[in-house]
């Protein structure tokens, strides 16, 4: 019988481990999903965490969620060779019951100082991504699988996720992790009900579900609007609690649901207990929801055959230079969408003629807050 | 899961505040140190447990 774990994105954070120290000795705590990449400015990991990550390794319970991957980049850079060596390293140290990553592209010139920003859903991207997947798993030799991404810049982009996402993982069995706060940011600035998008996804391969919190923002070009953003330094809105109770019903091969946050916004006493609060009321709608059955192992014969060289897009990769150039240097919303309008972009898979002015800016806003990166 | 006793006090340590020792534990050493550039955190600990204890799995 397979159960289904509740667990924490565990990063080395202060805050972050201080919010979760009380649920560890309570052993609350069923999973940890560690984002791996995340050290590269700390020559060691202190003993103790890595004797946590070795206790739940070696019981099946933790899981590797990369961050500057950026498995979709047109060009496969030396940064991205070393991201995988670094991988490997780690499933040599650590026994991971999956490794995923995030769908779309890092922008940005430095590896580390960027954002995540959505890609056309075309055949060169699902080709790339599949490449890359493949050399993913042949090296963490586990299940691998890719995150529903929470910006999009038009309807179309969103109801279209789903199901390229299934296309994508299919290629090498693999799985979707849903991030349902990344959903409910697509339902509250698209005004979609949950049915209309949950459908275009292969609920089947949904082996990981992530919930978190965000932000609001008034947009500045929609005065009507304000735009949901995934900024995972608040607690988790009811609302993704109740698409928690709809979707975990509709995933029969899922196997850990993650609560996610971010150090920064777990400063005080009273937001750690918000985040204590809102594990536990997640745990407790895991708890009722055991599927109770078998789950489908989503490992593939391995290895996977691949090139010697990484598949690679020079047209998707100076575009992509091109978006992350016209995002990073704009001044304002308007210089932004004059330079779209004037780019190679223009009438091209990226359709950017369909673009919502509310979800440019919020592309433009969410790109100038990570272009220096974490510091 | 269960985290035995001694994880927890090494990373109650780390993190500056305190965790009760269950009476099972004696003479615990654990030391924090960093190194010169204050970045690395490294835990030196000795346990002398008294007893085998089933309540904390330690000993």
């Amino acid at each position: 019988m397979a159960a289904i774990y509740s667990g924490i994105g565990c990063n080395l954070d202060k805050n972050l481990l201080q919010s979760i120290f009380p649920l560890l000795q309570n052993e609350k705590i069923e999973a940890i999903e560690w984002s791996f990449d995340t050290l590269y400015k700390q020559k060691n990991i202190p003993d103790w965490f890595i004797e946590l990550l070795r206790i739940f390794g070696n019981a099946g319970r933790l899981v590797g969620h990369g961050v500057y991957g950026s498995l979709f980049a047109g060009v496969w850079s030396p940064a991205q060779a070393d991201w995988l060596q670094h991988l490997s390293k780690m499933v040599k140290n650590f026994q991971f019951d999956h490794i995923s990553e995030h769908f779309g592209f890092m922008t940005g010139e430095d590896f580390h100082k960027g954002a995540p920003l959505n890609l056309p859903m075309n055949k060169t991207v699902l080709n790339l991504g599949i490449d890359r997947l493949k050399r993913v798993q042949n090296i963490a030799n586990c299940p691998v699988g890719i995150e529903n991404l929470a910006v999009a810049y038009h309807w179309d982009s969103v109801r279209r996720q789903g199901e390229f996402l299934g296309e994508l993982v299919a290629a090498v069995d693999g799985f979707i992790i849903l991030d349902l706060h990344n959903l409910y940011c697509q339902l509250h600035n698209f005004e979609l009900d949950f049915e209309q998008v949950i459908n275009a996804y292969p609920l089947e391969r949904v082996r990981e579900i992530h919930i978190s919190g965000g932000s609001w923002e008034q947009s500045q070009v929609e005065k009507d609007k304000i735009i949901r953003r995934d900024t995972h330094d608040a607690g988790a809105p009811e609302s993704v609690f109740e698409l928690l109770q709809k979707a975990i019903k509709l995933c029969p091969n899922l196997k850990f649901v993650m609560f996610e946050q971010l150090g920064v916004g777990l400063q005080t006493a009273a937001a750690q207990q918000i985040f204590q609060s809102d594990f536990t009321k997640m745990q407790q709608i895991v708890s009722q929801q055991q599927n109770g059955k078998d789950i489908i192992s989503f490992l593939p014969n391995l290895p996977h055959l691949v090139d010697n060289q990484v598949l690679e897009s020079k047209e998707l990769a100076q575009q992509q230079q091109v978006l992350s150039s016209i995002l990073e240097q704009s001044t304002d919303y308007e210089q932004v969408v004059g330079a779209l309008h004037n780019s190679e972009l223009q009438h091209s898979d990226w359709q950017i003629e369909q673009w919502q002015p509310a979800m440019i800016a919020t592309a433009w806003a969410i790109a100038q807050k990570w272009k220096n990166g974490f510091n | 899961m269960k985290i035995s006793k001694n994880l927890l006090a090494a990373i109650a340590l780390t993190l500056g505040t305190s965790v009760a020792l269950t009476s099972c534990v004696k003479d615990e050493v654990i030391t924090v140190t960093t190194d010169e550039k204050g970045n690395e955190t490294v835990i030196e600990g000795e346990q002398n447990p008294t007893d085998n204890c089933p309540a904390c799995g330690m000993g």
